[in-house]
């Protein structure tokens, strides 16, 4: 299912204009541009923690947001992943706990299944019990990750993955996100300001400069 | 010596501070989705008691729970119970003098929440009331029980409003505060003295606990 974004939104001293779309099948369409372009604001408009102005997000056939009809699909039910720049974990919930939350089906014990499997898959065996505090920059990654994809999302939206890590372990981590999501075959948003990086994860790139976006 | 007066301000303190811990926790988060110009305005009125004299407040009060007044005399019609010199009216007084301990603690933690937990929550599929729970109030666990144990510390140590609404019956309204005062009046200051000594230890004690919630917190925020 392809993405589609066509959303307009006026802030005081900004004024958000993106159009572009993402294609699924396993490709990664990079959101391109410095900080303060608009990257986290048009993530945030597509997954629904803030309602344009006016445009529409479709997903496939399906809108997310649509103004002319007045579509605002809440943002629990767009099945939209986010993997915040910060990743956002429960901080007084453990590793475990933090997956746990990603699950919305299941019985306990199915539930206790799968996330033990996102365990394993993402390699953070041992660190069950740990809070997020005790848990490294890529550990800390792994575990949104996880968090995210347990979900079973429909789209993939990935804030700044590498910002707070260092340079030396960037292009290993890299390598790995690749390798985690080679199993997702929903569109995949990457924002980044870094051109390198875009231009080895990404099939293809949108630039988006004070805003707007094409 | 009669231990009276201690169980009733415990018991005046303890209730006092459930109900500001619910409505503490309730207001603040209902004042923080206000539009700025009426949040400006609801702030400065909950906040209100904590600069103002016990007295006035006391006698805003008596205005309305007084018999003769319209809640008291509601009550006394409808329950057939006094809201004005019994016990649970000292309750009332410490409620509203603790209130803005509790709240603005409260508020401080909420504001210093990180909005993208929430927003993570959401979009993995939870709703408002699990995002509440399960994790805006577990992230502010600290400064929270930090509000609550100071608004107990406070709402022991209610003397003039509570004067005025409950007065001072031995037995029956007399709290620590309210005793100390009467027993220094009649000139006894050796019994006073040791009421005296009761409060300060308690007082103490909830601002050890205080420090040492605050201590852990912030070796927390250092580990993260």
């Amino acid at each position: 299912m392809m993405l589609g974004v066509d959303i307009r939104k006026r802030l005081d001293d900004f004024t958000l204009d993106a159009k572009f779309t993402a294609q699924d099948g396993g490709s990664v369409t990079a959101l391109f541009g410095p900080s303060g372009a608009g990257k986290t604001m048009t993530l945030k408009c597509i997954a629904g923690l803030l309602v344009p102005d006016e445009g529409c997000i479709t997903l496939g056939w399906d809108s997310l947001y649509e103004s002319d009809r007045g579509i605002d699909v809440p943002a629990r039910d767009r099945r939209v992943g986010y993997l915040f720049q910060s990743y956002a974990l429960f901080p007084t919930m453990t590793v475990e706990g933090n997956i746990a939350c990603g699950m919305r089906t299941g019985s306990r014990e199915e539930r206790a299944e799968r996330v033990a499997e996102q365990i394993r898959a993402f390699r953070l065996e041992g660190l069950e019990k740990r809070r997020p505090h005790q848990l490294s920059g890529g550990e800390q990654q792994r575990v949104a990750l996880a968090r995210c994809l347990v979900n079973d999302p429909a789209v993939l939206l990935l804030d700044e993955p590498f910002s707070a890590i260092d340079e030396e372990l960037k292009r290993e981590l890299e390598d790995e996100l690749m390798e985690h999501l080679a199993g997702f075959a929903g569109p995949c948003i990457l924002v980044s300001h870094d051109r390198a990086e875009v231009e080895r994860l990404s099939s293809k790139i949108v630039e988006i400069r004070g805003g707007h976006a094409r | 010596m009669d231990w009276f007066p201690l169980i009733n301000s415990l018991r005046i303190a303890a209730l006092a501070t459930a109900a500001v811990f619910l409505l503490g926790i309730w207001l603040a988060g209902a004042v923080a989705k206000l539009p700025r110009a009426w949040k400006a305005l609801v702030d400065v009125v909950l906040t209100l008691p904590l600069v103002l004299p016990p007295t006035v407040v006391g006698f805003l009060l008596l205005m309305v729970l007084g018999p003769r007044r319209p809640l008291g005399a509601w009550a006394l019609e409808v329950f057939g119970v006094r809201l004005t010199m019994v016990w649970y009216a000292a309750v009332f007084a410490s409620v509203v003098v603790a209130f803005p301990l509790m709240y603005r603690t409260a508020r401080g933690a909420f504001e210093g929440f990180d909005e993208d937990l929430a927003d993570a929550a959401r979009t993995l599929g939870k709703g408002e009331v699990w995002i509440f729970w399960r994790v805006k109030l577990p992230s502010c666990r600290t400064s929270i029980i930090a509000g609550a144990v100071l608004a107990f510390a406070r709402a022991l140590g209610e003397y003039g409003a509570t004067s005025m609404v409950a007065g001072y019956t031995p037995g029956v309204t007399a709290t620590v505060s309210t005793t100390v005062y009467q027993l220094w009046q009649i000139g006894n200051d050796a019994l006073a003295l040791r009421w005296v000594l009761v409060n300060i230890a308690i007082s103490a004690v909830a601002l050890f606990v205080l420090n040492w919630l605050e201590g852990r917190d912030r070796e927390g925020r250092r580990r993260r």
